[in-house]
């Protein structure tokens, strides 16, 4: 379980993310939608202090930390109990796929090679790139390289995953294989939050949906409440502007 | 007419210099070394804004690159005695000045000097070094050690190496310099061995012929490296020909 509560994150003046509260259980996707540069990403990222967060605490399970108290410690057990997948990959680019996998298991976890290598090959399996092992990141399509992150960060098992707008940076043809990978994942009871543009995988794969914006939360529920029956003026404006046909799909 | 210039002899007597070459190279390998430590740590600090460190850096930089290396060749060599002197005097030690191998001056000043160059393309080669993979490393719980190890260092090694190549051929030749110091390398050792017929002329003709072939294997043995760091730049994915298509094209 991943619980978020009063957080807050300046970049100087500018108030990015307001008082946020958020409680993922155990295997629950949460999907975070909302317009560009409401601070979503921002949000993420200070979950795992790839943004250092001005007040707030983070638990992971019954490990607290009030963010302006965390240690170094504090802040690499958040690191190591989470996992990131990238809006640009964030692939190392001198390293082969089965080697971006391996990385964490071998640098962070000190798993030896040969088994580190057994299990970023079972991973990779998984994301259907069992023939693309040995490529490097420049010689992968923007699927195959999100397919190589998302198996970088199934590996090393976190507590939860944290999703960054991971179909955002690819050719349409290829979100199609990216979602599918991450629906996958759902199903296996994975514990994601996953901030998404994709309004119909969202409502397909989430168990509750949270419309952001101006870095607060506006409006929280099943897919079914806030897609069908927004309470939130903000919200179906949004949604009116995304612009989806709601009620023809599936 | 008395032989004005002995062809032979400029063959003949290379075997004899030779001798004198593994104390070039080893001047010019450990000083290389020590420099890539101390420009390591000079870039960190400029890189990382550590404040009083980074003031004294600036200025050894400076210091370095604006005074001739015979004058600081000479500083040392004065500098280090004069120094321990003071310290017997002040703490009652008793180092003996004169039993500092003179070899150990060269190599400090030759350290500091090309390192204080070297500091320059390790900063920039750290700097160009891909944000998203640090960002990734610092996301899977890499420490800050780890992620320089791991990430950065392979990576601006990769930019690095022609510079520091160039630093490396210009420390072998520098190294004809180490006379100051009275250490007798390569050069030093064939004015000794001319003084016996007085044939500067050819020795110097020899020296040049061997300074030059040891750049030459230097400069083949650094372009192997490169080439082989940098394969997955250039490589074509044999079983795919679609990718090879690709690449020709690009
Ligand atoms: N490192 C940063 N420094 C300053 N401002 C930032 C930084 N990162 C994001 N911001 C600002 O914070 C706001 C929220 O950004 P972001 O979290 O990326 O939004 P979203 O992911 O919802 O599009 C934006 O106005 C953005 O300009
Ligand atoms: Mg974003």
């Amino acid at each position: 379980m991943i619980q978020i509560k009063g957080l807050h994150k300046k970049f100087g003046k500018h108030h990015v993310v307001k008082d946020v509260n958020l409680t993922v259980e155990d295997g629950q996707v949460i999907a975070i939608i909302g317009p560009s540069g409401s601070g979503k990403s921002t949000l993420l990222r200070c979950i795992d202090f790839l943004e250092t967060p001005q007040s707030g605490v983070i638990a992971l399970d019954d490990f607290t930390v009030d963010v302006t108290k965390a240690s170094k410690r504090d802040i690499l057990y958040l690191r190591r109990n989470t996992a990131m997948v990238f809006q640009q990959f964030n692939l190392l680019k001198y390293k082969t796929a089965v080697e971006n996998v391996m990385e964490g298991l071998v640098t962070v976890q000190k798993m030896n090679e040969k088994e580190a290598r057994v299990t970023a090959n079972t991973y990779l399996d998984h994301v259907g790139l069992h023939d693309r092992k040995d490529y490097y990141p420049r010689e992968l399509s923007g699927g195959q390289q999100q397919r190589v992150g998302i198996a970088r960060a199934l590996a090393l098992n976190p507590k939860v995953i944290l999703f960054d707008e991971p179909t955002s940076a690819l050719d349409p043809e290829m979100v199609g294989e990216v979602l599918a990978v991450i629906r996958a994942a759902a199903k296996e009871g994975r514990t994601m939050i996953i901030v998404s543009h994709e309004m119909s995988f969202v409502r397909e794969i989430a168990d509750r949906v949270v419309f952001f914006e101006e870095g607060s939360i506006v409006e929280e529920g099943t897919p079914e409440e806030v897609f069908r029956q927004p309470k939130n003026e903000r919200t179906k404006q949004f949604l009116a502007r995304v612009n989806l046909p709601f009620n023809y799909e599936i | 007419m008395p032989k004005l210039f002995d062809f032979e002899l400029v063959f003949s007597q290379i075997p004899e210099i030779l001798r004198y070459l593994p104390i070039t190279l080893e001047i010019a390998f450990i000083s290389m070394i020590l420099s890539l430590l101390i420009g390591l740590a000079t870039a960190l600090i400029k890189i990382k804004q550590i404040p009083v460190l980074r003031r004294i850096s600036a200025f050894y930089v400076s210091f370095m690159r604006g005074t001739p290396i015979i004058v600081q060749l000479y500083l040392t060599f004065y500098a280090v005695p004069m120094v321990l002197q003071y310290i017997n005097y002040y703490y009652g030690t008793n180092y003996n000045t004169n039993s500092i191998p003179p070899i150990l001056f060269v190599l400090l000043t030759f350290a500091l000097n090309e390192g204080a160059y070297n500091s320059e393309s390790i900063r920039a080669a750290i700097q160009s070094v891909d944000r998203g993979g640090i960002e990734a490393g610092h996301a899977m719980g890499m420490t800050t050690f780890q992620t320089l190890r791991r990430i950065i260092l392979p990576e601006a090694l990769i930019v690095a190496l022609p510079t520091l190549g160039n630093s490396l051929i210009g420390l072998i030749k520098g190294t004809s310099l180490a006379f100051v110091c009275s250490v007798v390398e390569m050069t030093a050792a064939g004015k000794l061995l001319a003084s016996r017929n007085f044939r500067f002329f050819e020795m110097y003709v020899s020296l040049a012929i061997i300074y030059w072939v040891v750049t030459i294997v230097l400069e083949r043995l650094m372009a192997h490296w490169e080439k082989r760091l940098k394969v997955n730049e250039r490589r074509l994915p044999v079983d795919d020909p679609n990718q090879r298509l690709a690449q020709e094209i690009r």
